[in-house]
């Protein structure tokens, strides 16, 4: 994530994360990944609705590396007990244009469903191309 | 729902880990990229 930061940031994009965990869940991961971009809290999730992010179909978390990580947190004894915990919320990226359009939205169909950086780094060109046109 | 390309990205103000508050439209005249990420456990 580092150094998909440097790339973003060469271009001119500021890059945000947000999550729904708790906030002590949320700066516990800023650390372990040693994060350097914002990480915000959504914790109602009312911005993941507002981009259309959906909770997932469950059969698609029998996939086999997302149902791994999904035991683990069960066995772990983490069965999620609050809906705030929810591991069947998908994630999504998007690219905003200088203008405040979006350039390139991406709601993931399932865990592992995400652009390749490649994807990401040629919508933030390509967005801030047509910023810099007025467009 | 059933955002698109070229529709407008809607606002949000949300708390940042480590304090204070982000506001979408702070960046404006930057491309923005979000990450939604999935639930961390």
């Amino acid at each position: 994530m580092r150094r998909r930061h440097d790339d973003f940031r060469e271009l001119g994009a500021q890059l945000l994360a947000i999550c729904f965990d708790a906030p002590e869940r949320a700066e516990r991961y800023v650390r372990e990944q040693e994060l350097d971009l914002p990480l915000l809290v959504d914790r109602e999730r009312r911005v993941y609705r507002a981009y259309g992010l959906e909770q997932g179909a469950f059969w698609r978390f029998l996939l086999p590396p997302v149902a791994l990580g999904y035991l683990r947190l069960l066995s772990a004894g983490r069965r999620p007990q609050r809906p705030e915990e929810d591991p069947l919320q998908l994630g999504g990226d998007f690219v905003v244009d200088p203008t405040g359009r979006l350039a390139l939205v991406h709601p993931s169909k399932d865990p592992l469903d995400r652009p390749t950086v490649a994807e990401l780094l040629a919508a933030v060109e390509q967005a801030a191309s047509a910023g810099a046109r007025g467009e | 729902m059933g955002l698109k390309a070229g529709d407008r990205a809607p606002e949000f103000t949300l708390p940042r880990v480590g304090g204070g508050a982000v506001s979408l439209s702070a960046y404006r005249g930057g491309a923005v990229v979000l990450v939604f990420l999935r639930y961390l456990g």
